[in-house]
Parts: C-alpha cells; sequence; structure tokens
C-alpha cells in the first residue's frame, strides 16, 4: 500500500512537470510568433528621441502617433501605394475567380478524360520561379509601353493566383454534398446551370476564402513590382515601404517603417485570424490528402 | 491524394453515352479559359526565357539585333565568380533553413496537437508571421531587429553577454546569411508547423492506442507511428520549403542587396538593374528553373510525392 501511495505521489509530481514544461513550450512557440510583431507596434509607438536610442528601450516613453501621420507625410505617395496594392491584388483576384471557378468545378465534379493531366498542369505553375518569367515579360510589357501600369503587375500575379484559387476551390467543391446537385440534374437543369445557381451560392463561404487567399498572395507580391515599375505612383505599398529608407537622409525613419509596417500587415493579420479556421483549411488541403 | 477515376461507376452504367460525352465536353469548356490563360502568361514565357538565353537580344537596345549565341551566356554565367557565390549561398540558404523550418515546424505541430485550453488562440499566433508579407519582415526585421546599433538584437545579445557591444551583424557576409536564415526561419516554420499538424490530425488515435497496448513508448510511437504516418504530408511541406528557399529573392534583396546574392537576386541585378547583362540574367534565371524543375523531380520520382489529383 505504502508504495502504491509514493509511485502515485511520484507519477502526479512528474505529471505536473511535464504539464509545466508543456505549457512553457506552448509559451516559446506564441512568443517565438509574436514577439516580432509587437515589438514593431511598440516601436511605431516611440518617439523619436526613444527611436534613436542606444541600446533601444523596451517601452515608449510616452505614446506618440508622429510616426503614423509621418508615414504619410514624409512619403507622398504611401497613400497611393497602399491604394495601387488593393486595386493590383483585387483585379488579379477577381480575375482568378473568374478563369479559376469554373475549371475547380470541372475538375472536382465532372468527368472527362485527362482530368489528372489538366491538374498537374496548372499545379505545375507553382513550382516555377518568378524570377524565371521576368526576362520575357519585360519585354513584352517594355515594346508595349506597359512598364509603370497596373496590367503590368495585375497579368504576373494571376500566373501564381490562378493555380492557387482553382487548387483550393476544387477541394472546397469536392466537400459539398452530391444530393443537391443530383437533384437539380434530375430536375432537369444543365451543367451551367447547376454550377451557377446551385454550387456557387453554396460554396460562397468556400469561395470567400480562397478569394482572401489569392488577395494575399498579390497583395505580398514584390519580384514583378520593382521589375515591371519604375514610377513611386503607381508602385504597390510592398515597393513603397521598402523604398522608405532610400530617402536622402541618412537617418532610418525606424518609426515610420514600424508604423507603414503595422498599417500594410494588421488588416491582414485581423482578417486571417477572423477567418483562422477556413484559412487553415484551405492552406492545408493539398498537404494532409497526400 | 490519389486520383478518383471510376469513382461513381454504377452512375456511369446508367447514364446514356451522349450523357457522358456533354459531360466531357461542359468540362473542357469550363477548363479551358484558365488553361489557355495559364499557358499564355506562364509556360510560353518560360519557353521565351530558355530561347532569350540564347541570344544577344536586348530589349532596351533592339537595334543591336538578336542573334542566336548558343550557351554563350551560361559560359559567362559560370566565369562570373559571383555567381557561383551566388550559388554557393542559395545552396547553403537552402539547406541550413529547410532543415531548422522542419525541426521546429514538427516540435510546434507536436506541441499543437495536443488538446488544452486556448489551443484556438495559439493556433491563430502561429498564423500572424505567415500573415506578414514576406518583403515587409525583411525590411521589419533588417531595420528594427538586426540594425547594428539601435536593433532589439544586438542589445539583447549584448545584455545577455554573448557579443560586444558594438557587435554589427548585418555587416559581416556570415553573419548576414545567419540574419537572413533567422528571418526566414521565423516566417516560415509555424507555417509548416500548420501543414505538419493538419497532417497529424488525420492520423486516427486507436493507432496510438494499439501500438500503446503493444507496450511501444512514447519515442517508439513517435518513431514507428508518428513519422511513417506523417511523412506524405513531411514531403509535400519540405518540397515546397526547399523550392522556395532555392528561388528565394525578397528576403536577399532587401537585407543583403547586391553585397551577398541568391541565384534569383544575381539574375535580378543582371537582367533588371543592369539592362545590358540582360541575356546573362535571362540565363540565370533559366538555371533557377531548371534547379526548381530538378528539386521537384527528385521529390515527385524519387520520393513518391503525390502533387495532383
Amino acid at each position: 500500500m505504502a508504495t502504491n501511495i509514493t509511485v502515485t505521489g511520484r507519477s502526479r509530481r512528474s505529471h505536473q512537470i511535464t504539464r509545466a514544461l508543456f505549457y512553457l513550450a506552448v509559451a516559446v512557440i506564441v512568443l517565438f510568433c509574436v514577439a516580432p510583431l509587437l515589438y514593431v507596434f511598440d516601436e511605431s509607438l516611440k518617439q523619436t528621441k526613444d527611436l534613436q536610442a542606444s541600446p533601444p528601450t523596451l517601452f515608449p516613453s510616452s505614446l506618440s502617433f508622429d510616426s503614423y501621420s509621418r508615414a504619410f507625410s514624409d512619403h507622398p505617395t504611401f497613400s497611393s501605394n497602399i491604394k495601387n496594392s488593393v486595386i493590383i491584388a483585387g483585379s488579379s483576384t477577381i480575375i482568378s475567380l473568374i478563369f479559376g471557378a469554373s475549371a475547380a468545378y470541372a475538375i472536382a465534379r465532372l468527368r472527362f478524360k485527362g482530368r489528372a493531366t489538366v491538374l498537374t498542369t496548372i499545379l505545375g505553375v507553382n513550382l516555377f520561379p518568378a524570377i524565371a518569367l521576368i526576362g520575357p515579360l519585360y519585354i513584352f510589357f517594355y515594346n508595349r509601353g506597359w512598364i509603370d501600369t497596373y496590367q503590368a503587375l495585375i497579368i504576373p500575379n494571376v500566373v501564381f493566383t490562378l493555380p492557387l484559387t482553382i487548387w483550393i476551390l476544387t477541394t472546397f467543391f469536392r466537400e459539398l454534398p452530391k444530393e443537391l446537385e443530383e437533384s437539380a440534374r434530375v430536375d432537369g437543369a444543365g451543367i451551367f446551370t447547376t454550377f451557377f445557381l446551385v454550387i456557387l451560392p453554396l460554396a460562397a463561404p468556400g469561395v470567400f476564402t480562397t478569394a482572401i487567399l489569392a488577395f494575399i498572395n498579390a497583395w505580398n507580391e514584390f519580384l514583378f513590382a520593382i521589375s515591371f515599375t519604375t514610377n513611386d505612383n503607381v508602385r504597390p505599398v510592398t515597393v513603397g515601404l521598402t523604398n522608405f529608407a532610400g530617402g536622402a537622409s541618412f537617418v532610418v525613419p525606424w518609426g515610420e517603417i514600424a508604423a507603414g509596417a503595422i498599417i500594410v500587415t494588421v488588416p491582414l493579420i485581423i482578417l486571417v485570424l477572423i477567418l483562422q479556421r477556413r484559412i487553415v483549411a484551405g492552406l492545408t488541403a493539398g498537404a494532409v490528402k497526400g | 491524394m490519389g486520383v478518383q477515376q471510376g469513382a461513381e461507376p454504377a452512375l456511369r452504367k446508367h447514364a446514356g453515352a451522349g450523357m457522358v460525352r456533354q459531360e466531357a465536353l461542359t468540362a473542357y469548356m469550363f477548363v479551358a479559359p484558365a488553361l489557355i490563360l495559364i499557358a499564355a502568361i506562364a509556360f510560353f514565357p518560360i519557353l521565351q526565357s530558355i530561347w532569350y538565353s540564347l541570344t544577344n537580344y536586348l530589349p532596351t537596345y533592339p537595334t543591336a539585333g538578336s542573334k542566336f549565341v548558343g550557351l554563350d551566356n551560361y559560359k559567362t554565367l559560370f566565369q562570373d565568380s559571383d555567381f557561383r557565390g551566388s550559388l554557393s549561398y542559395t545552396i547553403a540558404f537552402m539547406v541550413i533553413s529547410v532543415f531548422f523550418e522542419f525541426i521546429l515546424g514538427l516540435l510546434f505541430a507536436l506541441v499543437l496537437n495536443q488538446k488544452f485550453p486556448g489551443r484556438g488562440f495559439v493556433r491563430a499566433a502561429v498564423l500572424v508571421p505567415w500573415a506578414f508579407p514576406t518583403v515587409i519582415s525583411a525590411v521589419v526585421w533588417r531595420d528594427l531587429l538586426w540594425q547594428n546599433n539601435t536593433g532589439a538584437i544586438p542589445a539583447l545579445s549584448h545584455w545577455l553577454g554573448l557579443t560586444s557591444a558594438d557587435w554589427a551583424p548585418l555587416a559581416s557576409k556570415g553573419t548576414l546569411l545567419f540574419a537572413m536564415l533567422v528571418i526566414d526561419i521565423w516566417k516560415t516554420a509555424p507555417f509548416e508547423a500548420l501543414l505538419l499538424l493538419a497532417g497529424l490530425q488525420v492520423i486516427p488515435d486507436d493507432v496510438y492506442e494499439a501500438g500503446r497496448i503493444d507496450g511501444a513508448g512514447v519515442w517508439q510511437r513517435f518513431w514507428f507511428i508518428t513519422l511513417p504516418l506523417l511523412k506524405p504530408a513531411i514531403l509535400v511541406a519540405l518540397l515546397f520549403r526547399t523550392l522556395d528557399a532555392w528561388r528565394a529573392f525578397d528576403v536577399f534583396y532587401v537585407v543583403a542587396g547586391s553585397r551577398l546574392e541568391s541565384v534569383s537576386t544575381y539574375s535580378f541585378n543582371q537582367l533588371v538593374v543592369s539592362a545590358i547583362n540582360f541575356p546573362v540574367g535571362v540565363a540565370g534565371s533559366v538555371i533557377v528553373f531548371f534547379g526548381a524543375a530538378v528539386i521537384s523531380f527528385v521529390f515527385i520520382k524519387g520520393f513518391g510525392v503525390k502533387t495532383a489529383q
């Protein structure tokens, strides 16, 4: 009996230690992921004298939103950079959905020869390095006078958002119950009618998640943007923010970079956190069913 | 992701041959626009890149003509010590980042796979680095975290007594590569964890239960049950991580500029920045393409990754 008690006691204590170590691991993971974001946010609220402190201080001596206003006033193209990003990423997303939705439906639900080949071809584009497209696209845009236009950024973005859209939509379409579709067909609806009136409305949440992922993908694009634009007024925000430090001044505008980064990423992060479950489902669909 | 062919043989038997043919026709109409667009803006430019890498065509000086020069541009490329340097930096970056991202990603995934209060919150936190645009995370890490005098990391490392007060991590090439690796690992290890977590969650509990009954310990269950069953998810994650590291551009461009180039930033600097070296830059970008093809081939044929349904 006595030995029994000690064993339970010891195993309870070792259980508690395991538990504590486990939560320590969880804390380290969370800190690893969010600490840089919190530090950037912290920096964005500091005054200039706090920012130039060496070594850096942990907390601002007083809260200041100067960096946020200076991100716009000292960088006159920043607001148009944001607008450009919205237009470019938005257009790339819409084009990808228009071209991708029907293709994804056919791959998910219709029987035809070469279905696997079609999907492999489309997904194969994901393996392409963006740099290998720059040369010919540069020549194409240069010869047409398209350098510094929106289409010179929207077209190459679609190269990568379209396969992404098709892949994620295919997995969402597969999850829809077959019965509704079948009863629509029994009622005499053709494939087009079924697709537009039954499938698309049913898949609306999946389509929305896909749109967000395509938008984020295009919003983050950088290489095409620096290759096919020279004018700060038409550049997206990824390039705009990268150029914050490149001014005539030798002082790096830390506060403005921090504020700019917060302005550009926090709306996305909030969106991602709200749609967390669906986004993870969409992103990991490919890896799970291996 | 097995092919779902012949999934509905009963339906096929009942449906007339005409209906099957009509369904196939509609399917081709549905996929054609996307396929044509992808052929035009992705496959055709790749072929053009290969062609331009074999000529001396300069887009900004078209009057200089376009002559077929065989492999001359590739010769120039491999004679350039900057290119050979970019190759070795890229390969070092690829091997180290893929390794540490996998180890960290797997550890994170194993922790997140446990049931504990606040798991949803932790999983949300893991999405934060992924939601950061790569180039913006590079700018922020360069200017706020790694920055030589006022950055958080040199200050923290000095405070811990690891380095002297004037440690300038971005000043020497070795620590520059290290700094970029840390940025890349921060940005992508959490996402790799989510991919592996998704793989872990489809392993049924009774498999572990059976292992436990047979007397397998924690370590044995991990080694003989978890790892083999997770293999497909691991291979897909490794394939995409290896490819992304091989074609890395944003982090190198922002943090190292032309001081330390990846094959992609080297090609960009020849192709776009110095317009006169356009054909050599295109040849470099074609090397990136073929490297990516080799990596994909090794994973798909060698390790048996299935990338399509």
